[in-house]
């Protein structure tokens, strides 16, 4: 694929530290983005119910940030292995687990977290329980890229 | 001696077994990334509302999640071991893996410093109050170490291979 022959694709693949420095990135926005929606979801589920979610909304700014990290990094990773990772299933439904979270995660931004009721109704905690679901279904989907993709 | 102490860790049964198996090293890491976002977003929410962001979220409830913490953290130390035995000498002879247990260790006596000195305050942090300087330096220093900690997580494997 053209995108492999790209000077950024090539110092990336080739490179002991090219790769792994996108993938650092990777990890670091994982843990912001995974981690503060964790907390946000358990939150919407009925867990320290004294934190206001109207204030966890604020966490928002770096859900997102985490979210622009890994798409930028994940972006020159697929760069680098353009061809392996079109054609791995698991990037497919690591792609697919990416965007149910991400929409779920701006469903949640603008209508459940708005609100400040200590209760949330069964509909948020639904959305909540599918939000952890794809971002667990989106790492171990990551994982296995490196694993199970077909050679080429 | 650590070297002794390495090589006698080599070819346990279990050790061999993560090593040798088709599927469980892959399973341990997609669970030591698991067990990375439930540690790091406990302790991220509580270190960034120290530090100001959301202030009106109070502290108690934010640090009454350690169990949170703990339950990630416990899920990486099995298996982070389990990645350890299966080859304990190449572990051991890595800078990336030394920097990472001593910035583990570091993160650890930062938290214990943060439940001794400070956490009897966080009632007194509810909506809108500015938690204490001592107690920013605590958190700060918390996100830089955890950072550090994937960060040279992440680095392990290219020091393997430059070796």
């Amino acid at each position: 694929m053209m995108l492999e022959n790209l000077d950024l694709s090539q110092w990336v693949l080739g490179s002991i530290w090219g790769y792994p420095i996108f993938l650092t990135f990777h990890s670091l926005g994982l843990g912001l983005l995974v981690g503060l929606l964790l907390i946000i979801d358990l939150r919407v589920l009925g867990f320290a119910k004294p934190l206001p979610l109207s204030e966890l909304r604020k966490l928002m700014p770096y859900v997102w940030f985490g979210f622009v990290l890994n798409a930028i990094s994940g972006v020159v990773l697929f760069m680098a292995d353009a061809t392996k990772d079109f054609y791995s299933n698991s990037f497919r439904w690591k792609m697919l687990s990416i965007l149910i979270g991400l929409v779920v995660a701006v469903t949640l931004n603008g209508t459940v977290l708005r609100e400040d009721t200590k209760d949330t109704p069964p509909m948020a905690k639904i959305l909540a329980t599918v939000s952890l679901l794809s971002w667990v279904g989106a790492i171990v989907s990551g994982r296995l890229i490196a694993y199970l993709s077909p050679p080429i | 001696m650590l070297q002794g102490f390495l090589e006698s860790l080599v070819g346990t049964s279990i050790g061999t077994t993560v090593k040798t198996s088709s599927w469980i090293f892959q399973t341990l890491e997609a669970l030591h990334f698991i067990g990375l976002a439930t540690l790091i977003g406990g302790i991220a929410a509580l270190d960034l509302r120290v530090l100001g962001v959301a202030k009106r979220l109070p502290v108690a409830p934010l640090h009454k999640l350690l169990p949170l913490v703990f339950i990630g953290f416990g899920i990486n130390l099995i298996t982070g071991v389990l990645f350890f035995l299966s080859d304990p000498v190449g572990y051991g002879d890595n800078p990336s893996f030394m920097l990472k247990m001593v910035f583990i260790l570091l993160a650890g006596l930062n938290a214990l410093w943060f439940e001794l000195k400070l956490a009897k305050h966080v009632e007194e942090w509810g909506p809108g109050v500015d938690a204490s300087t001592h107690a920013k330096i605590v958190c700060g220093l918390s996100l830089f170490l955890w950072a550090g900690i994937i960060t040279a997580g992440r680095l392990l494997p290219s020091f393997a291979a430059l070796l």
